[in-house]
Protein backbone atom coordinates (compact mmCIF):
# COMPACT_ATOMS: atom_id res chain seq x y z
CA UNK A 1 0.00 0.00 0.00
CA UNK A 2 3.09 2.25 1.07
CA UNK A 3 4.36 1.81 -2.56
CA UNK A 4 2.00 3.58 -4.39
CA UNK A 5 1.46 6.66 -2.12
CA UNK A 6 4.34 8.15 -3.79
CA UNK A 7 2.89 7.28 -7.58
CA UNK A 8 -0.35 8.67 -6.35
CA UNK A 9 1.56 12.44 -5.39
CA UNK A 10 3.25 12.54 -8.73
CA UNK A 11 0.41 11.81 -10.80
CA UNK A 12 -1.76 14.43 -8.66
CA UNK A 13 1.13 16.68 -8.99
CA UNK A 14 1.06 16.35 -12.65
CA UNK A 15 -2.36 16.50 -13.35
CA UNK A 16 -2.45 19.76 -11.69
CA UNK A 17 0.71 21.65 -13.18
CA UNK A 18 -0.41 20.69 -16.48
CA UNK A 19 -3.87 22.00 -16.29
CA UNK A 20 -2.95 24.92 -14.38
CA UNK A 21 -0.48 25.43 -17.12
CA UNK A 22 2.39 26.16 -14.54
CA UNK A 23 4.78 25.74 -17.17
CA UNK A 24 3.19 27.93 -19.65
CA UNK A 25 0.30 26.85 -22.03
CA UNK A 26 0.88 23.96 -24.20
CA UNK A 27 4.41 22.76 -22.91
CA UNK A 28 3.54 19.74 -20.66
CA UNK A 29 0.53 17.63 -21.60
CA UNK A 30 -2.01 16.27 -18.86
CA UNK A 31 -1.65 12.63 -18.25
CA UNK A 32 -5.19 12.04 -19.90
CA UNK A 33 -3.27 13.61 -23.26
CA UNK A 34 -0.74 11.35 -22.79
CA UNK A 35 -2.52 8.47 -22.05
CA UNK A 36 -4.26 9.18 -25.43
CA UNK A 37 -0.93 9.53 -27.59
CA UNK A 38 0.55 6.32 -25.87
CA UNK A 39 -2.94 4.21 -26.82
CA UNK A 40 -2.33 6.00 -30.39
CA UNK A 41 1.28 4.78 -30.31
CA UNK A 42 0.74 1.14 -29.78
CA UNK A 43 -2.93 0.58 -31.30
CA UNK A 44 -2.15 3.06 -34.29
CA UNK A 45 -6.14 4.93 -34.28
CA UNK A 46 -5.15 8.22 -35.16
CA UNK A 47 -7.06 10.97 -33.33
CA UNK A 48 -7.74 12.40 -37.42
CA UNK A 49 -4.03 14.08 -37.63
CA UNK A 50 -1.42 11.81 -39.44
CA UNK A 51 0.75 11.42 -36.47
CA UNK A 52 4.60 9.66 -37.43
CA UNK A 53 4.18 7.58 -34.80
CA UNK A 54 0.97 6.03 -34.79
CA UNK A 55 0.97 2.48 -34.16
CA UNK A 56 4.82 2.34 -34.33
CA UNK A 57 5.21 1.29 -30.78
CA UNK A 58 5.52 -2.61 -30.79
CA UNK A 59 8.09 -2.62 -33.66
CA UNK A 60 10.52 0.06 -31.68
CA UNK A 61 9.94 -1.50 -27.92
CA UNK A 62 10.91 -4.74 -29.89
CA UNK A 63 14.13 -3.60 -31.85
CA UNK A 64 15.68 -1.71 -29.05
CA UNK A 65 14.63 -4.92 -26.51
CA UNK A 66 16.46 -7.21 -29.48
CA UNK A 67 19.52 -5.39 -28.98
CA UNK A 68 19.71 -5.38 -25.58
CA UNK A 69 19.52 -9.04 -25.30
CA UNK A 70 21.93 -9.83 -28.25
CA UNK A 71 24.69 -7.19 -26.41
CA UNK A 72 24.03 -8.78 -23.10
CA UNK A 73 24.46 -12.01 -24.39
CA UNK A 74 27.73 -11.17 -26.09
CA UNK A 75 28.83 -9.86 -23.12
CA UNK A 76 27.95 -12.62 -20.85
CA UNK A 77 29.40 -15.07 -23.18
CA UNK A 78 32.78 -14.02 -22.87
CA UNK A 79 32.61 -12.14 -19.59
CA UNK A 80 31.41 -15.49 -17.62
CA UNK A 81 34.27 -17.43 -19.50
CA UNK A 82 36.95 -14.67 -18.76
CA UNK A 83 35.90 -13.88 -15.45
CA UNK A 84 35.84 -17.07 -14.30
CA UNK A 85 39.03 -18.07 -16.41
CA UNK A 86 41.02 -14.73 -14.38
CA UNK A 87 38.69 -15.93 -10.75
CA UNK A 88 41.04 -19.18 -10.87
CA UNK A 89 44.22 -18.59 -12.58
CA UNK A 90 47.00 -16.40 -11.84
CA UNK A 91 48.42 -16.08 -15.25
CA UNK A 92 45.41 -15.53 -16.99
CA UNK A 93 44.49 -12.64 -13.90
CA UNK A 94 48.16 -11.30 -14.97
CA UNK A 95 47.61 -11.24 -18.98
CA UNK A 96 43.55 -9.76 -18.16
CA UNK A 97 43.26 -7.65 -15.50
CA UNK A 98 45.60 -4.95 -15.79
CA UNK A 99 44.29 -3.77 -19.37
CA UNK A 100 40.53 -4.43 -18.24
CA UNK A 101 40.95 -2.31 -15.33
CA UNK A 102 42.84 0.43 -17.46
CA UNK A 103 39.56 0.45 -19.88
CA UNK A 104 36.58 0.14 -17.58
CA UNK A 105 36.52 3.06 -16.18
CA UNK A 106 35.83 4.66 -19.34
CA UNK A 107 32.41 5.55 -19.53
CA UNK A 108 30.18 3.86 -21.83
CA UNK A 109 28.90 7.44 -23.68
CA UNK A 110 33.09 7.90 -24.68
CA UNK A 111 32.72 5.02 -26.97
CA UNK A 112 29.64 6.17 -29.37
CA UNK A 113 31.90 7.68 -31.70
CA UNK A 114 34.41 4.46 -32.15
CA UNK A 115 30.72 2.18 -32.65
CA UNK A 116 29.79 4.88 -35.36
CA UNK A 117 33.12 5.37 -36.65
CA UNK A 118 33.60 1.27 -37.35
CA UNK A 119 29.70 0.25 -37.81
CA UNK A 120 28.40 3.33 -39.31
CA UNK A 121 24.27 4.23 -38.61
CA UNK A 122 23.49 0.69 -37.84
CA UNK A 123 21.78 -1.70 -35.51
CA UNK A 124 25.28 -3.04 -34.89
CA UNK A 125 26.81 0.05 -33.27
CA UNK A 126 24.37 -0.11 -30.92
CA UNK A 127 24.60 -4.06 -29.95
CA UNK A 128 28.59 -3.27 -29.80
CA UNK A 129 28.00 -0.52 -27.71
CA UNK A 130 25.35 -2.14 -25.17
CA UNK A 131 28.04 -5.27 -25.73
CA UNK A 132 30.85 -2.46 -23.90
CA UNK A 133 28.54 -1.47 -20.91
CA UNK A 134 27.47 -4.69 -20.06
CA UNK A 135 30.60 -7.24 -20.26
CA UNK A 136 32.60 -5.11 -17.60
CA UNK A 137 30.17 -5.55 -14.48
CA UNK A 138 29.18 -9.22 -15.76
CA UNK A 139 32.90 -9.75 -15.72
CA UNK A 140 33.67 -7.96 -12.77
CA UNK A 141 31.16 -10.01 -10.66
CA UNK A 142 31.95 -13.20 -12.11
CA UNK A 143 35.54 -13.11 -11.34
CA UNK A 144 34.68 -12.60 -7.73
CA UNK A 145 32.58 -15.30 -7.28
CA UNK A 146 34.97 -17.64 -8.57
CA UNK A 147 37.54 -15.97 -6.80
CA UNK A 148 35.58 -17.10 -3.34
CA UNK A 149 34.64 -20.30 -4.03
CA UNK A 150 34.87 -22.35 -0.40
CA UNK A 151 38.51 -24.20 -0.29
CA UNK A 152 36.66 -26.95 1.80
CA UNK A 153 34.70 -27.34 -1.56
CA UNK A 154 37.30 -27.55 -3.88
CA UNK A 155 38.83 -29.76 -2.15
CA UNK A 156 36.17 -31.95 -1.39
CA UNK A 157 35.86 -32.03 -5.58
CA UNK A 158 39.47 -32.38 -5.60
CA UNK A 159 40.00 -35.02 -3.56
CA UNK A 160 36.67 -37.13 -5.23
CA UNK A 161 38.44 -37.34 -8.36
CA UNK A 162 37.76 -33.87 -10.42
CA UNK A 163 39.80 -33.16 -12.98
CA UNK A 164 40.67 -29.02 -12.67
CA UNK A 165 38.45 -28.51 -16.35
CA UNK A 166 35.39 -30.43 -14.62
CA UNK A 167 36.57 -28.02 -11.08
CA UNK A 168 35.70 -25.21 -13.30
CA UNK A 169 32.17 -26.70 -14.96
CA UNK A 170 30.96 -28.06 -11.88
CA UNK A 171 31.84 -26.49 -8.75
CA UNK A 172 33.25 -22.82 -10.01
CA UNK A 173 30.37 -21.97 -11.98
CA UNK A 174 27.78 -23.07 -10.03
CA UNK A 175 29.06 -21.68 -6.86
CA UNK A 176 29.46 -18.36 -8.30
CA UNK A 177 26.63 -18.10 -10.45
CA UNK A 178 24.29 -15.98 -8.07
CA UNK A 179 27.46 -13.54 -8.16
CA UNK A 180 27.23 -13.87 -11.74
CA UNK A 181 23.30 -13.55 -11.78
CA UNK A 182 23.96 -9.68 -9.70
CA UNK A 183 26.53 -8.78 -12.48
CA UNK A 184 23.69 -9.72 -15.11
CA UNK A 185 21.31 -7.43 -13.61
CA UNK A 186 23.63 -4.88 -13.73
CA UNK A 187 25.03 -5.41 -17.06
CA UNK A 188 21.11 -5.25 -17.75
CA UNK A 189 20.66 -2.33 -16.53
CA UNK A 190 23.85 -0.63 -18.19
CA UNK A 191 22.54 -2.13 -21.59
CA UNK A 192 19.45 -0.08 -21.13
CA UNK A 193 21.85 3.11 -20.66
CA UNK A 194 23.80 2.02 -23.53
CA UNK A 195 20.80 1.03 -26.29
CA UNK A 196 19.29 4.41 -25.76
CA UNK A 197 22.21 6.39 -26.24
CA UNK A 198 23.54 4.33 -29.57
CA UNK A 199 19.91 4.96 -30.80
CA UNK A 200 19.51 8.44 -29.99
CA UNK A 201 22.93 9.17 -32.44
CA UNK A 202 23.39 6.15 -34.28
CA UNK A 203 20.49 4.20 -35.24
CA UNK A 204 17.32 4.78 -36.62
CA UNK A 205 14.93 3.13 -35.16
CA UNK A 206 14.21 1.79 -31.69
CA UNK A 207 12.86 3.85 -28.28
CA UNK A 208 16.43 6.31 -28.21
CA UNK A 209 15.33 7.04 -31.85
CA UNK A 210 11.90 7.64 -31.11
CA UNK A 211 12.63 9.90 -27.61
CA UNK A 212 15.00 12.06 -30.20
CA UNK A 213 12.45 12.24 -32.87
CA UNK A 214 9.97 13.36 -30.24
CA UNK A 215 12.00 16.00 -28.81
CA UNK A 216 13.10 17.68 -32.73
CA UNK A 217 9.28 17.59 -33.28
CA UNK A 218 8.72 18.85 -29.94
CA UNK A 219 6.24 16.62 -28.96
CA UNK A 220 6.35 16.40 -25.24
CA UNK A 221 3.45 13.81 -24.95
CA UNK A 222 5.82 11.56 -26.77
CA UNK A 223 8.53 12.06 -24.52
CA UNK A 224 7.11 11.56 -21.77
CA UNK A 225 5.06 8.20 -23.47
CA UNK A 226 9.03 7.07 -24.53
CA UNK A 227 10.53 7.62 -21.19
CA UNK A 228 7.54 5.65 -19.32
CA UNK A 229 8.31 2.67 -22.02
CA UNK A 230 11.91 2.77 -21.04
CA UNK A 231 11.61 2.65 -17.48
CA UNK A 232 8.88 -0.30 -17.61
CA UNK A 233 10.70 -2.18 -19.88
CA UNK A 234 14.34 -1.75 -17.55
CA UNK A 235 12.14 -2.45 -14.86
CA UNK A 236 10.89 -5.90 -16.09
CA UNK A 237 14.10 -7.01 -17.55
CA UNK A 238 15.60 -6.79 -14.36
CA UNK A 239 12.29 -7.91 -12.55
CA UNK A 240 12.75 -11.17 -14.94
CA UNK A 241 16.42 -12.12 -14.17
CA UNK A 242 15.92 -11.57 -10.14
CA UNK A 243 13.04 -13.70 -9.79
CA UNK A 244 14.53 -16.53 -11.87
CA UNK A 245 17.77 -15.90 -9.98
CA UNK A 246 16.05 -16.12 -6.35
CA UNK A 247 14.06 -19.47 -7.27
CA UNK A 248 17.55 -21.09 -8.86
CA UNK A 249 19.52 -19.89 -6.32
CA UNK A 250 17.63 -20.74 -3.10
CA UNK A 251 20.67 -22.49 -1.48
CA UNK A 252 22.79 -19.40 -1.79
CA UNK A 253 20.38 -17.57 0.88
CA UNK A 254 21.02 -20.15 3.03
CA UNK B 1 45.82 -58.23 16.37
CA UNK B 2 45.03 -58.59 13.12
CA UNK B 3 45.72 -55.22 12.74
CA UNK B 4 49.22 -55.81 13.87
CA UNK B 5 50.29 -58.05 11.49
CA UNK B 6 49.05 -56.12 8.53
CA UNK B 7 51.10 -53.88 6.11
CA UNK B 8 51.75 -50.07 6.08
CA UNK B 9 49.46 -48.18 4.37
CA UNK B 10 50.44 -44.25 5.46
CA UNK B 11 54.46 -43.99 5.71
CA UNK B 12 54.56 -40.47 7.43
CA UNK B 13 58.93 -39.60 7.34
CA UNK B 14 59.72 -36.73 9.21
CA UNK B 15 57.00 -33.93 8.25
CA UNK B 16 58.37 -30.60 9.09
CA UNK B 17 55.65 -28.06 8.08
CA UNK B 18 56.82 -24.33 7.94
CA UNK B 19 54.34 -21.64 7.69
CA UNK B 20 55.22 -17.38 6.71
CA UNK B 21 53.72 -15.68 9.02
CA UNK B 22 52.19 -12.58 6.74
CA UNK B 23 51.47 -10.19 10.08
CA UNK B 24 54.79 -10.67 11.65
CA UNK B 25 56.71 -11.22 8.60
CA UNK B 26 58.45 -14.40 10.03
CA UNK B 27 57.88 -17.73 9.91
CA UNK B 28 56.14 -20.35 11.98
CA UNK B 29 57.16 -23.92 12.46
CA UNK B 30 53.33 -25.71 12.41
CA UNK B 31 55.15 -29.93 12.11
CA UNK B 32 58.96 -30.66 13.60
CA UNK B 33 60.29 -34.03 12.49
CA UNK B 34 56.66 -35.74 12.72
CA UNK B 35 57.29 -39.74 11.91
CA UNK B 36 54.42 -42.17 12.01
CA UNK B 37 52.90 -45.51 10.35
CA UNK B 38 49.53 -46.74 10.02
CA UNK B 39 48.93 -50.20 9.08
CA UNK B 40 46.20 -51.62 7.17
CA UNK B 41 42.47 -51.51 8.37
CA UNK B 42 44.09 -49.51 11.23
CA UNK B 43 42.04 -46.58 13.45
CA UNK B 44 44.49 -43.79 14.30
CA UNK B 45 43.73 -40.71 15.68
CA UNK B 46 45.61 -37.41 15.84
CA UNK B 47 44.40 -35.82 19.53
CA UNK B 48 45.57 -32.24 20.37
CA UNK B 49 44.99 -28.77 21.23
CA UNK B 50 44.06 -26.51 18.55
CA UNK B 51 47.40 -25.40 16.57
CA UNK B 52 48.92 -28.13 17.24
CA UNK B 53 49.59 -29.50 13.59
CA UNK B 54 46.92 -32.47 13.16
CA UNK B 55 44.64 -30.66 10.66
CA UNK B 56 47.79 -30.20 9.17
CA UNK B 57 48.63 -33.74 9.12
CA UNK B 58 45.88 -34.34 7.14
CA UNK B 59 45.40 -31.67 5.11
CA UNK B 60 49.13 -33.06 4.02
CA UNK B 61 47.88 -36.61 3.61
CA UNK B 62 44.99 -35.62 1.79
CA UNK B 63 47.61 -33.99 -1.17
CA UNK B 64 45.95 -30.55 -0.55
CA UNK B 65 49.22 -29.16 0.85
CA UNK B 66 52.90 -30.13 -0.10
CA UNK B 67 55.42 -30.61 2.38
CA UNK B 68 57.96 -27.91 3.26
CA UNK B 69 59.94 -31.13 4.69
CA UNK B 70 59.94 -35.18 4.83
CA UNK B 71 57.84 -36.87 2.80
CA UNK B 72 54.73 -38.76 3.01
CA UNK B 73 53.82 -42.48 1.26
CA UNK B 74 50.66 -43.87 1.03
CA UNK B 75 51.04 -47.40 -0.67
CA UNK B 76 54.33 -47.30 -1.27
CA UNK B 77 54.50 -44.22 -3.58
CA UNK B 78 54.44 -40.68 -2.66
CA UNK B 79 51.99 -38.37 -2.12
CA UNK B 80 51.08 -36.27 -5.13
CA UNK B 81 47.91 -34.18 -4.65
CA UNK B 82 44.48 -35.58 -3.87
CA UNK B 83 42.90 -38.98 -5.09
CA UNK B 84 39.89 -40.75 -4.76
CA UNK B 85 41.61 -43.30 -3.13
CA UNK B 86 41.96 -41.41 -0.27
CA UNK B 87 38.69 -39.98 0.88
CA UNK B 88 38.55 -36.81 3.10
CA UNK B 89 36.02 -36.16 5.56
CA UNK B 90 35.79 -31.71 6.82
CA UNK B 91 35.06 -30.42 9.61
CA UNK B 92 32.10 -28.74 7.83
CA UNK B 93 30.24 -31.47 5.43
CA UNK B 94 31.24 -29.54 2.32
CA UNK B 95 28.59 -30.65 0.39
CA UNK B 96 27.75 -28.80 -3.05
CA UNK B 97 24.56 -26.93 -1.58
CA UNK B 98 23.14 -26.59 -5.14
CA UNK B 99 22.96 -30.54 -5.70
CA UNK B 100 20.70 -32.84 -4.33
CA UNK B 101 21.57 -35.36 -1.67
CA UNK B 102 21.96 -37.75 -4.68
CA UNK B 103 23.67 -35.92 -7.01
CA UNK B 104 25.85 -34.52 -4.17
CA UNK B 105 26.54 -38.88 -3.75
CA UNK B 106 26.99 -39.29 -7.33
CA UNK B 107 29.77 -36.35 -7.48
CA UNK B 108 32.66 -38.83 -7.27
CA UNK B 109 31.87 -41.28 -9.63
CA UNK B 110 30.54 -38.71 -12.47
CA UNK B 111 33.69 -36.60 -11.73
CA UNK B 112 35.71 -39.79 -13.06
CA UNK B 113 33.64 -40.79 -15.76
CA UNK B 114 31.77 -43.64 -14.59
CA UNK B 115 28.95 -44.72 -16.46
CA UNK B 116 27.81 -47.87 -15.13
CA UNK B 117 25.04 -48.81 -12.16
CA UNK B 118 26.53 -45.80 -9.92
CA UNK B 119 23.02 -44.95 -9.12
CA UNK B 120 21.79 -48.31 -7.23
CA UNK B 121 24.97 -47.81 -5.45
CA UNK B 122 24.69 -44.40 -4.41
CA UNK B 123 20.73 -45.73 -3.52
CA UNK B 124 22.36 -48.17 -1.52
CA UNK B 125 24.75 -46.23 0.51
CA UNK B 126 22.03 -43.41 1.19
CA UNK B 127 20.24 -46.52 2.85
CA UNK B 128 23.08 -47.97 4.68
CA UNK B 129 23.36 -44.04 6.52
CA UNK B 130 19.67 -43.61 6.53
CA UNK B 131 19.05 -41.12 4.29
CA UNK B 132 17.78 -42.62 1.11
CA UNK B 133 14.29 -40.83 1.65
CA UNK B 134 16.16 -37.40 1.61
CA UNK B 135 17.88 -38.33 -1.58
CA UNK B 136 15.83 -35.48 -3.45
CA UNK B 137 16.45 -32.73 -0.46
CA UNK B 138 18.93 -30.23 -0.95
CA UNK B 139 21.81 -29.41 1.47
CA UNK B 140 20.73 -26.87 3.56
CA UNK B 141 17.33 -28.34 3.78
CA UNK B 142 19.02 -31.17 6.09
CA UNK B 143 20.77 -31.04 9.69
CA UNK B 144 24.63 -31.15 10.76
CA UNK B 145 24.28 -35.17 11.19
CA UNK B 146 22.30 -35.63 8.18
CA UNK B 147 24.91 -33.44 6.27
CA UNK B 148 27.69 -35.53 7.51
CA UNK B 149 26.12 -38.69 6.91
CA UNK B 150 25.90 -37.82 3.13
CA UNK B 151 29.26 -36.86 3.14
CA UNK B 152 30.32 -39.71 4.79
CA UNK B 153 28.05 -42.26 1.32
CA UNK B 154 29.66 -39.47 -0.86
CA UNK B 155 33.14 -40.58 0.21
CA UNK B 156 31.99 -44.11 0.59
CA UNK B 157 30.63 -44.02 -3.50
CA UNK B 158 34.41 -43.80 -4.34
CA UNK B 159 35.18 -46.78 -2.65
CA UNK B 160 38.45 -44.65 -0.76
CA UNK B 161 41.21 -47.34 1.00
CA UNK B 162 41.51 -44.55 3.32
CA UNK B 163 39.54 -42.23 5.14
CA UNK B 164 41.08 -39.15 6.58
CA UNK B 165 38.47 -37.17 9.05
CA UNK B 166 39.18 -33.95 10.18
CA UNK B 167 37.24 -33.52 13.07
CA UNK B 168 34.05 -34.02 11.33
CA UNK B 169 31.97 -34.39 14.23
CA UNK B 170 33.05 -31.14 15.86
CA UNK B 171 29.59 -29.37 15.44
CA UNK B 172 27.40 -31.53 16.12
CA UNK B 173 25.51 -31.94 19.51
CA UNK B 174 26.81 -35.06 21.83
CA UNK B 175 24.16 -37.36 20.90
CA UNK B 176 24.00 -36.71 17.75
CA UNK B 177 27.91 -37.09 17.70
CA UNK B 178 27.51 -40.42 19.69
CA UNK B 179 25.44 -41.86 16.60
CA UNK B 180 27.44 -40.76 14.12
CA UNK B 181 30.41 -42.43 16.32
CA UNK B 182 28.95 -45.60 15.68
CA UNK B 183 27.62 -45.23 12.11
CA UNK B 184 31.62 -44.31 11.52
CA UNK B 185 32.74 -47.59 13.35
CA UNK B 186 30.47 -50.00 11.62
CA UNK B 187 31.41 -48.77 8.23
CA UNK B 188 35.03 -49.17 9.49
CA UNK B 189 34.83 -52.55 10.73
CA UNK B 190 32.51 -53.56 7.49
CA UNK B 191 34.35 -51.94 4.66
CA UNK B 192 37.63 -52.70 6.75
CA UNK B 193 39.28 -48.88 5.78
CA UNK B 194 41.85 -47.20 7.31
CA UNK B 195 41.04 -44.18 9.00
CA UNK B 196 43.15 -41.37 10.03
CA UNK B 197 40.64 -39.23 12.31
CA UNK B 198 41.73 -36.00 13.96
CA UNK B 199 40.02 -34.60 16.95
CA UNK B 200 40.43 -32.28 20.38
CA UNK B 201 38.17 -34.96 21.36
CA UNK B 202 39.43 -37.38 24.19
CA UNK B 203 36.26 -39.43 24.43
CA UNK B 204 36.10 -39.36 20.82
CA UNK B 205 39.48 -40.63 20.70
CA UNK B 206 39.83 -43.70 22.84
CA UNK B 207 36.02 -44.89 21.86
CA UNK B 208 36.73 -44.97 18.30
CA UNK B 209 40.58 -45.64 17.93
CA UNK B 210 43.30 -48.56 17.81
CA UNK B 211 45.68 -46.07 18.38
CA UNK B 212 46.26 -42.43 19.51
CA UNK B 213 48.77 -40.07 18.42
CA UNK B 214 48.51 -37.40 21.15
CA UNK B 215 49.97 -34.34 19.87
CA UNK B 216 51.39 -31.25 21.09
CA UNK B 217 52.09 -27.68 19.83
CA UNK B 218 54.57 -25.03 19.40
CA UNK B 219 56.23 -26.76 17.70
CA UNK B 220 53.68 -29.29 16.70
CA UNK B 221 54.63 -32.86 17.72
CA UNK B 222 53.57 -36.50 18.38
CA UNK B 223 53.87 -36.62 22.12
CA UNK B 224 53.16 -39.99 22.71
CA UNK B 225 51.18 -42.61 21.30
CA UNK B 226 48.43 -44.81 23.21
CA UNK B 227 47.04 -48.14 22.16
CA UNK B 228 43.81 -48.49 22.79
CA UNK B 229 43.16 -52.51 23.65
CA UNK B 230 39.55 -52.83 23.57
CA UNK B 231 37.72 -55.29 21.34
CA UNK B 232 35.91 -54.51 18.59
CA UNK B 233 33.29 -54.48 17.79
CA UNK B 234 33.13 -51.78 20.11
CA UNK B 235 30.28 -50.90 22.48
CA UNK B 236 28.53 -47.98 24.10
CA UNK B 237 29.18 -49.64 27.40
CA UNK B 238 33.03 -49.31 26.77
CA UNK B 239 32.20 -45.29 27.41
CA UNK B 240 32.08 -46.07 30.98
CA UNK B 241 34.42 -48.73 32.26
CA UNK B 242 37.31 -48.04 34.51
CA UNK B 243 39.22 -48.82 31.51
CA UNK B 244 38.23 -46.37 28.94
CA UNK B 245 38.81 -43.67 31.98
CA UNK B 246 42.41 -44.90 32.34
CA UNK B 247 43.14 -44.35 28.99
CA UNK B 248 41.33 -40.60 29.22
CA UNK B 249 43.57 -39.92 31.76
CA UNK B 250 46.52 -41.22 29.97
CA UNK B 251 45.69 -38.56 27.37
CA UNK B 252 44.98 -35.66 29.72
CA UNK B 253 48.22 -36.04 31.34
CA UNK B 254 49.98 -35.81 28.24
CA UNK B 255 47.79 -32.54 27.24
CA UNK B 256 47.95 -31.02 30.45
CA UNK B 257 51.67 -31.81 30.92
CA UNK B 258 51.08 -29.61 27.85
CA UNK B 259 49.93 -26.55 28.91
CA UNK B 260 51.68 -26.48 32.28
CA UNK B 261 55.11 -26.30 30.10
CA UNK B 262 53.24 -23.54 27.74
CA UNK B 263 52.49 -21.47 30.91
CA UNK B 264 56.49 -21.68 32.07
CA UNK B 265 57.23 -20.35 28.49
Amino acid sequence: MLAIVLPVLLLALWTFSSTQHIFGAGLLPTPMESAETYIDWIAGKSRGLVDPFSGTWARNVAASFLRVVIGVSFAALIGIILGILIGRSRAVELLFDPTIQGIRPVPVTAWVPFTLIFFGISPAAAISLIFIAAFFPILVNTTAGAQHVSVAMLRAARMLGASEAYLLRRVVLPSALPQIFTGLRLGIGMGWVAVIVAEMIGVKSGLGYILWQAYYWNRMDMLICTVFTIGVLGFVSDRIVYVYARRKFFWASR
Amino acid sequence: MVAAASATVVDVRGLTQVFDDPLVGSKITALNHVSFRVRQGEFVSLLGPSGCGKSTILNLIAGFLEPTGGEIWVYEKPVRGPAPERGVCFQEAALFPWLRVLDNVLFGPQAQGRRDDITAKALELLRRVGLEEFKNHYPHQLSGGMKQRVAIARLLMNNPQILLMDEPFGALDALTRLQIQEYLLTIHQEFRKTVVFVTHDIDEAVYTSDRILVMCARPGRIEREITIEEPRPRKREFLTTPDFLDYKRQALAVLWGDKQSEQAV
